[in-house]
């Protein structure tokens, strides 16, 4: 099962169907398993057929917060996101996403082309590992990064799945005003190792959503500055290895998830999400060994 | 440090320092040889133009009081006393390389040189091109062993006459070495295998309590890399350590693993032609060191083994004829620390490079034209091709000539042929080659080696020995006639006896 934000991610994986642990990357897809969970039930002495007192703690007014699903609650902060009026009165758009804008890519070089070519015959044996991992599941490597999944720190969690669904939905965005040609249709030699993705080269997806989620991350997470930019980068320019996007896809996608950001920490949901985060002192620095917990 | 934003591109800078000023410069240098990290700079103090982002993972290399554009490299000479020597030091150094980001969107929109407010912080610009190993030949089974190079070589010959490499430093400047797979000790144990020796091949016997030598004080390690001298990761360096010691055993290798460099502020693959510009300022302050200590010295010649090359143009980020350009241009201060390292009396070899006809290796991208450049290319160094134990050439060794050097000469190259391609330290597998132009280099620095045990660096300078060795070069089989420069060969494989003969040093 997929899950996250390419291909089968969201038809079939991720959030419509096994997706009751987070959805695609916590449930089914690293722990083991994947599909649509089903739980057995003996016809000829069904459960119900038991008398048991009701549950008084269920009764709460309300769908209680730990039991949203991440990835789909990650969705509402999507008419947020696109309805901020602009920030920069001399800004030409009306909404505050119309004004990230890239600079159309420049024209593919042989150079380019050969650069790649040698980051394949070179670089692609050792990466192969992390590429595959990274194509589907990119998030997965900043959890392990920061040793933590839904449980352990619920809203950096859910933080992260804000970020990655507004900078997955800006990448198509972007990337329809482009439609740069993968580097695979240049050079069919260049031959990536995974599913060339349905959309285009420019900007590279996994550099914007890489980069975003550690900025995000960086506002939260205390004293992983380095190592969650160290992580971006390298999500990122193993896409150029995989022979799936230019350097130029990669430095422009890094670009888009800066001026992203500003625009996420002006959304009501992002910042309830980041104040509950800080009020569950989920990264708390311990006073006396300095380090997170 | 991080890259300033996506759209800088990597440069390396000359500027010259103002009459002591910018101590930084001088703290950075020092930094580098002391195996440091480099001290934090700054902005203000730098007081660099503020279109140049400094590279603080970067350090500062002395380059003398040579600017690269305006040293005459075939008449200028270094004076070896120690005034003459001092000025190279970090204290004493007139102009300085440092590495730094400037903005542009790409190398082609970018200045010739940043001129500072005051006139006194200008930069001039040039390439920091990416580098690799020059292994990664074409997958054929190993042709015989290193036995079969060392019978060629008369290595048991050269170790009666004592020509064993004693007290010669071997710099590698490569992927780093591991020095348990040449020693022979356990790493678990610590106890000497001789039971069980790894690889089939093992070094020259040797006493149990006489393991290969590794300097590790006058080693370096690049910032930001965990491993130390000697405990590098088990890859291409570890396989030239092995064939310099398979014919100079009782050379000290030094670990200089500039390869596996990474700049924090670049991507996965970081290393640079930058790298090695700092492992050659930290050599060139070590050895300045070994000759100041006179009789005292604890080597009596250094020998710099560099199995590392340019792949292929595209890694240049200047056009052909820009100023800035590393691999045809005989003007980038690389060029300058190979010069003063030369003048110094250290023998530094380099691979010629894998992208030789019929069979170059995939990453030369089948550009068989000019596959030797850069430093390969410079007359300072002695370049070497790559022949199998029977004397043929291997189909992917680089051949003549060379790119063409701004502004010129552009020596005859490569210059010497040694031996590849063989079983010999099973560095990547029982079976595996040890291969291309890397293996033939530490081939040809270990005959420097031997030869450097009887004869120093003030006795016969490295030009001298480099022309012995190519006039005494051997025919090669289907090649012309040894002593003779054609582009396969240069002039023959390599023949240390002989070498030493026409110098009158063996009868």
């Amino acid at each position: 099962m997929g899950g996250g934000w390419q291909g089968g991610g969201w038809q079939g994986g991720g959030w419509q169907g096994g997706g009751w642990q987070g959805g695609g990357w916590q449930g089914g897809g690293w722990q083991g398993g994947g599909g649509v969970a089903t739980f057995a039930m003996r016809a000829d002495k069904p459960f119900a057929d038991f008398a048991v007192p009701l549950n008084d703690t269920a009764r709460y007014p309300d769908f209680p917060q730990r039991y949203w699903d991440p990835d789909l609650f990650a969705l509402t902060i999507l008419p947020e996101f696109f309805t901020l009026p602009k920030t920069n009165p001399a800004d030409i758009y009306p909404f505050a996403w119309q004004n990230i804008t890239l600079l159309p890519p420049a024209l593919i070089t042989q150079n380019d082309i050969d650069r790649m070519l040698i980051l394949a015959v070179t670089e692609r044996p050792e990466a192969l590992g992390e590429i595959i991992q990274q194509d589907q599941n990119l998030q997965l490597s900043w959890l392990q990064l920061l040793m933590m999944d839904a449980s352990t720190h619920p809203c950096t969690f859910l933080l992260m799945k804000l970020a990655a669904r507004v900078g997955e939905t800006m990448m198509m965005v972007l990337k329809r005003q482009f439609d740069r040609p993968r580097p695979s249709q240049v050079s069919p030699n260049l031959f990536p190792p995974v599913a060339v993705p349905g959309h285009g080269s420019y900007p590279a997806g996994h550099a914007l959503i890489g980069r975003l989620t550690s900025i995000c991350l960086d506002e939260v997470v205390p004293k992983r500055t380095a190592a969650l930019m160290e992580l971006a980068r390298r999500a990122g320019f193993n896409r150029v290895i995989a022979g799936l996007h230019y350097e130029s896809d990669v430095n422009e996608g890094f670009k888009a998830a800066d001026k992203i950001l500003p625009l996420l920490n002006l959304c009501q949901t992002y910042k309830t999400v980041k104040a509950e985060l800080i009020l569950r002192n989920e990264w708390v620095v311990d006073p006396v060994a300095g380090t997170n917990q | 440090m991080d890259k300033p934003g996506p759209d800088y591109v990597r440069v390396l800078a000359v500027l010259k320092r103002q009459e002591k000023k910018q101590q930084w410069l001088v703290d950075l240098a020092t930094n580098l040889v002391n195996n440091e990290p480099p001290r934090v700079v700054e902005s203000e103090e730098s007081g660099l133009p503020s279109d140049f982002v400094l590279d603080t993972s970067f350090y500062a290399v002395p380059l003398g009081p040579h600017q690269p554009d305006t040293l005459d490299f075939e008449n200028e000479k270094i004076s070896l006393d120690h005034a003459g020597l001092r000025v190279f030091l970090p204290e004493n150094s007139e102009y300085f390389t440092i590495r730094g980001f400037v903005q542009a969107s790409g190398p082609a929109s970018m200045p010739v040189d940043i001129r500072g407010k005051d006139g006194e912080s200008d930069l001039k610009l040039y390439s920091d091109p990416r580098t690799g190993a020059s292994l990664l030949c074409p997958n054929d089974d190993p042709l015989g062993t290193i036995d079969d190079a060392r019978a060629k070589l008369r290595v048991d010959r050269l170790g009666t006459y004592g020509l064993d490499g004693s007290k010669v430093a071997v710099a590698m400047l490569d992927s780093g070495i591991f020095l348990q797979h040449l020693s022979r000790i356990n790493l678990l144990t610590g106890a000497y295998e001789l039971t069980r020796p790894k690889p089939r091949f093992p070094l020259p016997k040797r006493l149990p309590a006489d393991p290969p030598m590794l300097d590790v004080a006058n080693s370096w390690t690049p910032d930001r890399m965990a491993t130390p001298p000697g405990g590098h990761r088990i890859d291409h360096g570890t396989m030239c350590a092995y064939n310099v010691l398979a014919v100079a055993p009782k050379a000290t290798l030094l670990d200089y693993p500039h390869l596996s460099a990474r700049a924090p502020g670049d991507h996965t693959v970081g290393r640079t032609v930058g790298a090695a510009a700092d492992a050659y300022s930290k050599l060139i302050y070590f050895w300045i060191h070994n000759i100041l200590a006179g009789s005292a010295a604890k080597y009596r010649a250094l020998v710099v083994n560099n199995s590392w090359t340019i792949f292929h143009p595209c890694e240049e980020d200047f056009q052909p004829g820009d100023p800035r350009r590393y691999i045809d241009n005989l003007n980038h201060p690389f060029h300058v620390l190979v010069w003063i390292l030369s003048q110094l009396g250290a023998d530094i070899v380099f691979a010629a490079g894998n992208g030789g006809l019929p069979c170059p290796a995939p990453p030369f991208l089948h550009l068989s034209a000019g596959s030797i450049r850069g430093a390969a290319a410079y007359a300072e160094t002695l370049t070497v091709a790559g022949c199998d134990v029977h004397d043929f050439r291997v189909g992917y060794s680089s051949q003549g000539p060379a790119v063409f050097m701004a502004p010129g000469p552009t020596p005859d190259k490569p210059d010497i042929t040694a031996y590849t391609h063989y079983l010999g330290s099973q560095v990547f597998g029982e079976r595996e080659a040890d291969g291309g132009t890397s293996t033939a280099c530490p081939i040809a620095a270990g005959c420097i080696a031997a030869i450097r045990t009887k004869v120093t660096p003030v006795q016969v300078p490295p030009a001298q020995l480099f022309d012995a060795l190519r006039s005494t070069g051997r025919q090669g089989n289907g090649g012309g006639p040894g002593g003779v420069y054609n582009n396969d060969y240069g002039y023959g494989i390599i023949d240390p006896l002989a070498a030493l003969q026409q110098l009158g040093l063996m009868p």
